[in-house]
């Protein structure tokens, strides 16, 4: 799918497929084109070109049901703030048949949220908690989580990481992140976005070999490169293919 | 869902409902003594403040789950977006709509009127305000994020607006609006709001269904253009209006004639004969106690050179059925070549009153004598035709009204319960008596009174005849309709004596007649050979 906004083209033709059952990491600088992904997929905005298939739906004609399937944290979420934490939850509930409120209770008790705020009084780390507590009690088939952890202390982000990873396995989870040395301790598979282009996509297995060519003597020390250097190394040789030959002027 | 979502926007709204219920509870209290000072001081802004509170909380109702943007919350939740927008107008039918006809019951329960009538014009009226006034805000809300865009694009329509209304001053006339300020106006009025409502549709259609901002605030935009020129013209609005009052039969014989001292005929200056008829005109103002309409009209006659000319043609009219009066809806005058037709002047006479041609209450046919229509040619066009030949035609849009009912009541403190009128009360004040009458549903727009001593002599019958045809377009706020009149009793600078001893006023009573509209028609009037120098 392609997606431009005048003329700036904020993605290029990309083509990925997220396994079931993965821990799929989208990562990329700020501004390489993953909010925007993640948006199309759930028709908050429309594709200049392509399709998308969200479970089994095309993503611009998802409706409620596929929605009741999914899952969504996002740091720009905006969420009633005026509504008190748990008015928010009641709120919800009747929104999805396979609410588990025994689950509700356990995240809401592990993310320690205070039933009687105003949302808006919250922090912004206990904002995306809040989200991410509200994403997870109808057992989504998809999660998709658009850099929750952006802006969060060390403490939020391991409960924050804690929180999600409890559906692993049983959950597609799509994860946004520009954090690479957080991402590398869950993801499954990677797909690395820089400009609005796809670099690679694939296992995390895959992916160290098809980077190792790219990465210089000093980086392939060790049993496995780090994301953060496979990421550097695939940004540099994606430069190198697109300036122009020696001599001539760009 | 609906439940959940309109449970959701009370928890958030409250405060807000609880704030324009009081206005609305306010108003209503106020309204029941709208008669003593203090409540009238008071109307204004509480009116104001209905309206405010009434838009903000429409808009604010749909801006808990704004559509423009992609990061709201609801947008990713299983829920139907026509859900929403119905849950969102049922939450202000419920919390606006709902009490305000309670209120509006309470209150024409309160002033005995029927249960049956009442309900039924105020939640006419109630349709009405939700149609025309909240559909729309809520239409513009929805293609807003937040309260601060809902101003900004309001502010912009106001301005798209008001660039249109210049715009058709300049590609039109600067009065061009065939239909303002008369008795069909209305029929504009609907056609408006019909298209505020189609585009408010289109606007909660775009946005509910495709989610399309852009679009939804370019048909505001579009739409607010287009009411200026969305324009029915008078001869449709009036054949219109025809069609649905329908015809007696009884206009057939009614004819209109240049009177006996036509300045064409004539060829003089067309004033000595006419002199008479303008004092017992204006004196006849001065007797119904409209010292300001006889002040104009002398000035209107004494013309500074510089000025525009005021043109003045006598006209017979004959075959008005007894008891029956003749309002000019419209009058358009046309100067045209003599020899070759071409047109050389034209113009719609808005300085005619409705009044002009109405034979005086209690006269018979053709008892009336010349009446002068007057007409104003501008300067130059005065200079230019004074001494030609022109053929002056004048077209007349007219409604002949019918004595519908009559009351009497007593003068001083006098109470009158009847369905044409509502309730009507009578109270002396300094120099005149004013009677003030409310009712639920249509308000009357022609209606007389005058005041009978005791000895059974009267004083001139006062006629209020404010032309409006509308079957029932209720104002936004009240289904009550209040209007009446003040018969004179004194003359404080002692000019006129009147008939009734003032001091007699505890035995005299009030016979009050209401007129219905019978029949719309028109009649032209063509004089050969005319000369504008010669009538002025």
């Amino acid at each position: 799918m392609s997606k431009a906004y005048g003329r700036f083209g904020a993605l290029h033709r990309l083509s990925m497929a997220v396994p079931e059952g993965s821990v799929f990491a989208l990562m990329g600088a700020s501004g390489a084109g993953k909010t925007t992904a993640i948006k199309i997929l759930l028709n908050l905005i429309t594709a200049t070109g392509g399709t998308a298939t969200v479970c089994g739906v095309e993503s611009r004609t998802i409706g409620p049901r596929a929605l009741a399937q999914i899952g969504y944290v996002s740091e720009n979420q905006v969420l009633p703030v005026r509504l008190r934490v748990h008015d928010f939850f009641e709120y919800l509930r009747p929104c999805y048949a396979r609410w588990d409120r025994d689950l509700e209770a356990e995240l809401r008790d592990q993310l320690r949220l205070p039933p009687e705020r105003r949302i808006g009084e919250l922090s912004h780390g206990m904002r995306l908690k809040m989200a991410l507590a509200c994403a997870l009690p109808f057992r989504p088939k998809l999660l998709v989580l658009d850099e929750p952890l952006s802006g969060l202390d060390a403490l939020a982000r391991d409960e924050i990481i804690d929180g999600f990873l409890r559906q692993a396995g049983r959950t597609t989870i799509l994860i946004s992140s520009h954090e690479l040395d957080e991402v590398e301790r869950f993801a499954t598979h990677v797909a690395f976005l820089h400009e609005g282009r796809l670099l690679f996509q694939g296992s995390v297995a895959a992916l160290a070999e098809h980077a190792r060519p790219l990465l210089l003597a000093a980086e392939r020390r060790g049993d496995r490169p780090s994301l953060r250097a496979i990421f550097v190394a695939l940004v540099r040789a994606a430069r190198q293919s697109a300036a122009p030959p020696a001599g001539q002027s760009p | 869902m609906i439940g959940q979502i309109l449970r959701k926007d009370w928890k958030l709204l409250w405060p807000m409902v609880a704030l324009v219920t009081a206005i609305q509870v306010a108003f209503e209290w106020i309204g029941y003594f709208q008669d003593s000072p203090g409540a009238a001081v008071l109307l204004g802004p509480l009116t104001l403040a209905w309206h405010i509170g009434i838009a903000v909380m429409a808009a604010a109702v749909v801006l808990q789950d704004p559509v423009p943007g992609a990061d709201q919350d609801w947008l990713i939740r299983p829920l139907r977006r026509s859900e929403v927008i119905v849950a969102k107008l049922a939450f202000v039918a419920l919390t606006v709509s709902l009490p305000m006809l309670a209120l509006n019951m309470a209150h024409a329960m309160a002033m005995s009127f029927p249960f049956a009538l009442s309900l039924r014009a105020i939640l006419f009226k109630e349709l009405y305000v939700f149609a025309c006034f909240i559909v729309p805000v809520m239409a513009l809300a929805a293609a807003a994020r937040n309260m601060t865009e809902v101003f900004l694009i309001a502010a912009s329509l106001v301005v798209v607006y008001a660039s249109s209304l210049t715009l058709s001053a300049y590609l039109m006339d600067a009065g061009w609006c065939p239909t303002c300020e008369t008795g069909v106006s209305w029929l504009q009025h609907l056609l408006q709001h019909l298209e505020v409502l189609l585009g408010a549709c289109v606007i909660l259609v775009l946005q509910y269904h495709r989610r399309r901002t852009e679009a939804a605030r370019a048909v505001a935009g579009l739409g607010a253009a287009a009411l200026v020129f969305l324009q029915l013209p008078w001869n449709t609005a009036f054949a219109v209006q025809g069609w649905l009052t329908g015809s007696s039969g009884d206009a057939a014989a009614i004819a209109i004639e240049l009177g006996p001292q036509t300045p064409a005929a004539g060829g003089a200056d067309g004033a000595g004969g006419d002199k008479d008829h303008g004092a017992r005109h204006a004196a006849t103002l001065l007797l119904q106690g409209h010292p300001d309409q006889a002040l104009e009209y002398w000035r209107r006659r004494g013309r500074p050179a510089d000025r525009p000319a005021a043109v003045e043609v006598p006209v017979r009219v004959s075959g008005i059925p007894s008891g029956e009066l003749l309002l000019l809806d419209r009058l358009e005058v046309g100067l045209y070549a003599d020899d070759d037709g071409r047109p050389l002047y034209r113009r719609r006479n808005a300085d005619v009153s409705p009044m002009s041609l109405a034979a005086q209450p209690g006269d018979t046919a053709d008892s009336s004598g010349p009446i002068p229509i007057a007409f104003q040619v501008p300067g130059g066009v005065y200079r230019e035709l004074r001494s030609r030949t022109t053929r002056l035609r004048m077209d007349y849009s007219l409604t002949l009204v019918k004595e519908v009912a009559r009351y009497e009541m007593g003068a001083r403190e006098g109470l009158l319960r009847a369905p044409e009128v509502g309730v009507c009360f009578s109270q002396l004040d300094q120099d005149s008596i004013s009677v003030r009458c409310s009712k639920v549903g249509r308000s009357q727009f022609c209606y007389s009174a005058t005041l009978y001593g005791p000895d059974g002599r009267h004083n001139p019958e006062i006629l209020k005849c404010a032309p409006d045809y509308r079957p029932y377009l209720p104002p936004l706020i009240n289904a009550l309709n209040f209007f009446g009149l003040d018969l004179p009793v004194r003359d404080p600078y002692g000019l006129s004596r009147y008939a009734v001893d003032p001091t007699a006023l505890a035995a005299s009573h009030i016979l009050v007649k209401i007129y219905g509209e019978r029949d719309h028609f028109k009649r032209t009037v063509a004089v050969p050979h005319f000369r504008v120098g010669a009538a002025t």
